[in-house]
C-alpha cells in the first residue's frame, strides 16, 4: 500500500535539508578523525623505529663496555706487533754471510784460491742490491780467472751477481807461475736471510 | 548545491595534501632517518662483535703472547745489556774454537727517524780456521740476542803447522730500545735534593758519547 504524506512539502524539504547537514557534519568529523588516526599511526611507526634504534644502541653500549674490559688484551697484541715490526726493521738488510762463505768454498774452481775477502751491506740505493763483496785471489793461469768469473756468476751461487775482475797479474809463488787477481761482485736480495720470520714467535 | 559539493571536494583534497605535507611527510622522513641510524648501529654491532671475539681470542692466548713478548724482548732488550752480550759472544768463540782478539762496541745510536730502535755497532776481530769461522757466523745468527752482521773482511795466512788460518774482522750491529743514559728528567743530581732548578745538558748526542754535564 502506498504511504500518504499529509504534511506540507516545506516540512519535508526542511527535514531533507537537516539530514543533508547532519550527513555533512558526520562526514567532516569522520574525515578529521581519519586524518587524526593517520597521524597517530605514523607517530606509532616513528616511536617503533626509535625504540629499535634505542635497543640497538643499548646492545652496542654493552659491547663497547666489553671491548673496554678487554682492552688489556688489545694492548698486548699491539705490543707484540710493535716488537715484531722492530725485529723486521732490524733485519731488513740482513745477509747470511755464513751461507755466502760456505757457497764460495763449495763453488770455488779447483785451481783458484782466495786470499782476502771483504763484504759489506749497503744502503739500498739500487733496488735489489743489498751489499757488495771484494776478493783477491790466486790462480795458476789466466783461464782460471775465467773459471772464477763463471763460478760466481753461475745460478748455483745465490745472491751474487755482477762479478767483475779489475786486475789480473802474473806472479810467482815459490817455483810456480801464478796469476793474482782482484774481483768484485754485488749481493742481491737473494742473499738476504728470512731470519725475521723465523725469529718472530708465531701466534696461531 | 553542486558547486558547494565541488568546493568541499576541493577543500578536502587541499586539507589532505596539507596533512600529508605537514604531518605525515616529516614523520616519514624521521622514520627513514631512524632506519638509517639503525643500519649504522647494526653495522657497529657487527664490528664490535668481531672486535670482542678477536680480543677474547687474544685474552685466551695471553700466555702465548707473553711468552712471545719475552722472546722478542730477548732479541731486542730495553737496555743495551752489553755485559750479557760480551759473555754470550765469548761463550760462542769458545764453542766454535775461534779466538776472539778484539771487540769494539760503540754507544747506542738512534737507528732512524720515527723509531725507538737504537743500534750498537760492534766490530770484532777473530781468528780461526775456515769452518770455525763459519760456525761462529752461524752461531751469531742463533744467539738469543739479535745480532746483524753488516760486514766481514777476511784474510788467510798459514801458521807454523801449515794450517790455513783466517783473520776475520766482523762488523755487527746489536739492537736495544734505550739510550745508554737515562732521560734527563730521571737524572738525580746528588745534593740537589730534588728541589730547585738545575740545567742539565747532554754534550753531543748519544753517538758522540752522551756525556752529562751540569
Amino acid at each position: 500500500m502506498r504511504p500518504i504524506n499529509l504534511l506540507p512539502p516545506e516540512v519535508a524539504e526542511e527535514r531533507s535539508r537537516r539530514r543533508r547537514a547532519g550527513l555533512l557534519i558526520f562526514g567532516v568529523v569522520a574525515y578529521i578523525a581519519l586524518l587524526g588516526v593517520g597521524v597517530l599511526y605514523w607517530d606509532s611507526r616513528v616511536s617503533a623505529a626509535r625504540d629499535d634504534v634505542d635497543a640497538q644502541l643499548e646492545i652496542n653500549q654493552s659491547l663497547e663496555r666489553e671491548v673496554v674490559a678487554l682492552n688489556s688484551a688489545g694492548d698486548l697484541q699491539i705490543e707484540y706487533q710493535d716488537r715484531s715490526d722492530l725485529v723486521r726493521t732490524a733485519l731488513a738488510t740482513d745477509i747470511d754471510w755464513g751461507i755466502l762463505l760456505n757457497d764460495l768454498a763449495r763453488l770455488l774452481p779447483p785451481r783458484v784460491w782466495v786470499e782476502t775477502f771483504s763484504g759489506t751491506t749497503v744502503t739500498e740505493t739500487t733496488p735489489g742490491v743489498l751489499g757488495q763483496v771484494a776478493f783477491s785471489g790466486v790462480g795458476f793461469d789466466f783461464p782460471d780467472v775465467s773459471a772464477w768469473l763463471r763460478a760466481l756468476d753461475s745460478d748455483q751461487f745465490n745472491g751474487v751477481t755482477g762479478t767483475w775482475v779489475s786486475t789480473v797479474a802474473e806472479g810467482i809463488i815459490g817455483d810456480a807461475n801464478v796469476v793474482t787477481f782482484t774481483s768484485t761482485a754485488v749481493l742481491t736480495s737473494a742473499a738476504a736471510t728470512n731470519r725475521a720470520e723465523t725469529l718472530i714467535p708465531e701466534i696461531p | 548545491m553542486r558547486r558547494i559539493g565541488l568546493l568541499m571536494i576541493l577543500g578536502m583534497l587541499f586539507i589532505t595534501a596539507a596533512w600529508w605535507m605537514f604531518l605525515v611527510s616529516p614523520r616519514n622522513s624521521r622514520i627513514a632517518e631512524l632506519g638509517d641510524e639503525l643500519v649504522v648501529a647494526q653495522d657497529t654491532e657487527q664490528r664490535l662483535r668481531v672486535q670482542v671475539r678477536q680480543l677474547e681470542e687474544i685474552r685466551d692466548r695471553e700466555v702465548e703472547y707473553l711468552a712471545a713478548l719475552g722472546q722478542l724482548e730477548a732479541l731486542i732488550p730495553e737496555r743495551p745489556l752489553l755485559d750479557e752480550f760480551i759473555e754470550a759472544i765469548f761463550a760462542l768463540t769458545n764453542d766454535t774454537g775461534v779466538e776472539l782478539q778484539t771487540l769494539s762496541p760503540s754507544l747506542p745510536a738512534v737507528a732512524g727517524d720515527d723509531t725507538d730502535l737504537r743500534e750498537i755497532a760492534i766490530s770484532a776481530q777473530i781468528e780461526g780456521e775456515f769452518f770455525e769461522i763459519l760456525g761462529f757466523l752461524f752461531g751469531l745468527n742463533e744467539m738469543d740476542r739479535l745480532v746483524r752482521v753488516d760486514g766481514i773482511s777476511a784474510s788467510s795466512s798459514v801458521d807454523e803447522s801449515g794450517v790455513t788460518v783466517l783473520a776475520v774482522g766482523v762488523q755487527m750491529t746489536l739492537f736495544t730500545l734505550a739510550d745508554l743514559l737515562p732521560p734527563l728528567d730521571d737524572i738525580v743530581i746528588p745534593g740537589d735534593g730534588g728541589t730547585g732548578t738545575t740545567t742539565t745538558t747532554l754534550a753531543g748526542d748519544a753517538e758522540a758519547g752522551g756525556e752529562v754535564s751540569p
